[in-house]
């Protein structure tokens, strides 16, 4: 077992415990909302969700910016996996959204610029796993993959700045400040979960794919030496 | 309870459930493709 895995594994760990505490925090010791009740409580998970989806596609802006300078295979594998997670994040930010909306709005869906631009941004990044999906040549979908990341991370800090820069239904960001002291603890709790689970899927995620390309592209370093050099010609 | 919002525990724990499902699927698929990945490379 690698390195990398043995800590992903921690990670997982850490973040699963981390979780579960926090959960179970927020969800019998934080006292209720004043206004919202216990429906408040979905706060604890979609918060950290938010923030960790956020972060996951900046990290991903990261690893295309990487992979275009170095030309790395890392970055591309890296970027790979914070694609896919970040979409599992955004997808859930948006249906803990309407779970939270429907009691409080009375609607599960709204055309709020907070709402509307997370679908956006979402619908982006699984349009380029998509896009990395239907490209055969290695170099070619990292490279279009890349560029397009690149494009797609505008959609974050628009997101963020949504609630501030229109005038929306959703709330502003929600930080540790803004907040009762009583839910601080579990809200912080599960965002560090969320993260510390998001850092060791990423490197599980990232040592099966260099694995599976490895195994792909043996056959073709065995009849071309060159292929180590010059991967784009490999196809997978 | 002070709120105005009493209640509606369905929604708290559809929103918790979905999390923890949603995430131990996603976690339980990286990991069988991990292992399938690391006993391929060991033949």
């Amino acid at each position: 077992m690698t390195t990398s895995v043995k800590i992903g594994l921690g990670f997982l760990g850490i973040g699963i415990v981390l979780m579960g505490v926090g959960s179970y925090i927020g969800l019998v010791e934080a006292p209720p909302d004043r206004f919202m009740g216990d429906v408040q409580r979905i706060m604890y998970v979609h918060v950290p969700t938010a923030w960790n989806a956020l972060l996951i596609f900046t990290i991903a802006l990261g690893a295309a910016i990487g992979f275009l300078v170095t030309r790395r295979w890392g970055c591309d594998d890296w970027l790979q996996a914070q694609l896919e997670l970040g979409v599992l994040y955004t997808a859930l930010l948006c249906a803990q959204g309407a779970i939270w909306g429907k009691p409080t709005w009375g609607v599960w869906w709204s055309w709020d610029p907070r709402l509307t631009t997370t679908a956006i941004m979402l619908l982006l990044f699984a349009g380029i796993l998509a896009l990395r999906a239907n490209l055969r040549r290695p170099s070619e979908r990292a490279s279009l993959a890349s560029v397009a990341t690149i494009l797609a991370w505008i959609t974050v800090p628009i997101v963020y700045m949504s609630v501030r820069w229109w005038n929306s239904l959703h709330q502003i960001q929600s930080t540790p400040k803004t907040v009762d002291a009583a839910m601080v603890l579990p809200l912080r709790m599960n965002a560090f979960a969320m993260l510390f689970l998001a850092l060791g899927l990423t490197l599980l995620r990232a040592r099966t794919l260099r694995l599976q390309r490895q195994a792909l592209m043996a056959p073709l370093a065995a009849s071309e030496e060159s292929v180590d050099k010059s991967p784009e010609e490999g196809v997978v | 309870m002070t709120g105005v919002l009493t209640g509606h525990w369905e929604f708290v724990y559809s929103a918790f459930g979905l999390t923890g499902l949603s995430l131990l699927l996603y976690l339980g698929w990286t990991l069988k493709t991990w292992r399938a990945a690391e006993l391929n490379k060991d033949g």
